[in-house]
């Protein structure tokens, strides 16, 4: 056995003495009725519950990011340049058959790379596109740009004039219009879907390697590196901070008290993150730290194995 | 027949996008019994006891605490979860996040505070406490201020100060002084012997063997390979080093070879 310190058993001359209210007996027969009105949405679980998913999100991107796939043997700095050239291609193109074959183009490499397709599709164009079509909805009318009509909506049959406007003899949905919030949504998608690639087929260190290639200043990634890295860390300690005030909140509070909590929380946190970045910053220096970021080339990720990956290509269709 | 505290019924868990951490795992514990879990890093101690805690929930199988079934929905009544959480406290690994006020006094003040207990009777509990565990001195405290060892006393009171019926630690001596493990044990084996059930997990040996008369041990595939009494498991060599729990090492002094045991502390 290794060294450990050996225990002996109870004695009697080590018994604390303990306060009346610890003497009862427990009542572990004892049933917990729950109530029968109460039914409210609980802050604390809700967070808890989003910062779990967050944190098995980045870990299920990482093991995406790490599994063998067509993208996952490219190398990452080509692969930034690549998708970023992309993403600038699909905002000056103007062709809607090109942006769509290139956004078939995302779907075919999220399969060859083993991503979930029709999780990432809904992902994707589920949220920010959809948004930004409601947004740019009203573009669709001839009032804002004029052209070809679609559809008409209202015909007055001459110019008015109403709360200082000028308005046309008919309102209707222009083909030009149609045309430009369709690319606009199909822009933002596409532009996502490469992002999204990249993200999920790129170990996130691999990623911030890369960014050396766009020239960009070591110092700078290494803080942005960090700053990740450290998101995380906060995170979990926040997750643990709430596991641990839900399970001893057992009775409720009034709202100033609620309110005292989050902030001596928030303080607890602060003064934590202080004391951690101090000693990040010990460590730093402890390992030869002297306030400049060696300029090295980031270790590249192995020469795309195209043979390899053309194979299993071929597999998988 | 005694209903058990908590009561594990072919229980399934997984993380969202992970593999199985546990498969059809079954067992029971006991009121007033003194339970080590056993198992190398990795192992799913930790989640096994945030489970009691109705912190995780099984994504398939039973929960039982108490006798009745523990659900994520029934945890979400309020008044239910604050019964459940006053009766069963949880000693996290590390203290640093257990201790969320900004002072000594207020960390441990905010369970009976939270119990609606009157000023007085707060103030009364709350010296009580730091009384008992020797703390007064750090009432004034900042928690985050405090060495390893004050911190993990204070996470003790902390939970102690609701008396609850049943203890849960997190790898508790870890990272503590000899002085400070003993006074720990100390304090598990009195309130063992007052009816609490404590429930520990670790990798420590030594602590299992001075705490728990059983033993819970999980592989590290997250089997539970051994229930039973702990002085048993611990002396069986070869299951402790199929776990990880032991190894062995060899090395020369001069021609002679030796061979070594070491354990995790």
């Amino acid at each position: 056995m290794a060294v450990g310190v050996k225990y002996s058993p109870l004695r009697k001359g080590n018994l604390m003495e303990l306060p009346n209210w610890m003497m009862e007996e427990p009542q572990p027969h004892t049933k917990i009725e729950p109530s029968v009105k109460e039914k409210r949405s609980n802050f604390l679980l809700k967070s808890m519950r989003q910062m779990r998913a967050v944190i098995c999100e980045d870990m299920q991107t990482e093991r995406y990011a790490r599994q063998e796939g067509l993208l996952q043997r490219a190398r990452p700095d080509i692969k930034l340049i690549v998708m970023l050239a992309l993403i600038v291609g699909a905002s000056i193109i103007r062709s809607i058959p090109l942006l769509l074959a290139l956004w078939v183009g995302t779907v075919i490499l999220m399969y060859l790379s083993r991503l979930p397709v029709w999780v990432l599709q809904k992902r994707i164009w589920g949220v920010i596109p959809l948004i930004t079509l409601l947004f740019t909805l009203p573009v669709v009318l001839n009032i804002f740009v004029d052209g070809e009509p679609l559809l008409m909506i209202y015909q007055w049959g001459e110019v008015q004039r109403w709360m200082g406007i000028t308005w046309p003899p008919a309102l209707f949905v222009t083909r030009q219009g149609v045309t430009a919030v369709f690319l606009l949504f199909l822009r933002v998608g596409i532009s996502l879907s490469m992002g999204v690639l990249l993200l999920m087929t790129t170990p996130a260190a691999d990623i911030f390697k890369s960014l050396r290639v766009l020239r960009i200043p070591a110092f700078f990634i290494m803080i942005v590196e960090m700053t990740y890295r450290y998101l995380f860390v906060l995170l979990t300690v926040s997750l643990e901070m709430f596991e641990a005030r839900r399970l001893r909140t057992v009775g409720r509070m009034p709202v100033s008290g609620q309110r005292a909590q989050v902030g001596t929380s928030i303080a607890a946190l602060f003064a934590r993150s202080m004391n951690l970045s101090e000693e990040v910053y010990q460590a730093m220096i402890a390992r030869c730290y002297t306030g400049e970021v060696p300029d090295s080339f980031p270790e590249p990720g192995g020469i795309p194995d195209m043979p390899a990956a053309g194979a299993d290509c071929h597999n998988r269709i | 027949m005694l209903t058990p505290v908590f009561s594990l019924d072919r229980i399934t868990f997984y993380y969202p996008g992970g593999e199985n951490l546990f498969q059809d795992l079954s067992l029971e514990i006991d009121p007033g019994d003194s339970v080590c879990l056993l198992g190398a890093n990795g192992s799913g101690k930790s989640t096994l006891l945030k489970m009691f805690c109705g912190l995780v929930f099984p994504s398939a199988g039973c929960v039982r605490a108490f006798g009745q079934e523990i659900t994520e929905a029934l945890l979400e009544d309020s008044t239910f979860a604050r019964r459940y959480h006053q009766r069963v406290g949880f000693i996290f690994q590390n203290s640093d996040a257990q201790l969320f006020n900004t002072r000594v006094w207020d960390e441990v003040a905010y369970g009976p505070n939270q119990l609606g207990l009157p000023g007085a009777e707060v103030k009364a509990r709350v010296d009580d406490i730091l009384t008992m565990l020797n703390l007064q001195s750090l009432a004034e405290r900042s928690p985050y201020r405090l060495s390893g060892g004050e911190k993990k006393k204070v996470a003790v009171a902390a939970a102690l100060v609701l008396n609850p019926e049943v203890l849960i630690l997190d790898e508790p001596t870890n990272g503590l002084d000899p002085k400070t493990q003993r006074w720990l044990i100390e304090l598990l084996l009195q309130l063992n012997s007052m009816g609490r059930t404590i429930i520990t997990a670790t990798h420590n040996l030594d602590l299992a063997h001075a705490i728990s008369r059983r033993a819970l041990i999980l592989s590290e595939d997250h089997r539970l390979v051994y229930d039973g009494p702990s002085a048993q498991a611990l002396e069986d060599k070869s299951l402790l080093m199929a776990v990880n729990l032991i190894e062995e090492y060899s090395h020369r002094h001069g021609e002679q070879e030796h061979k070594h045991r070491y354990t995790h502390g």
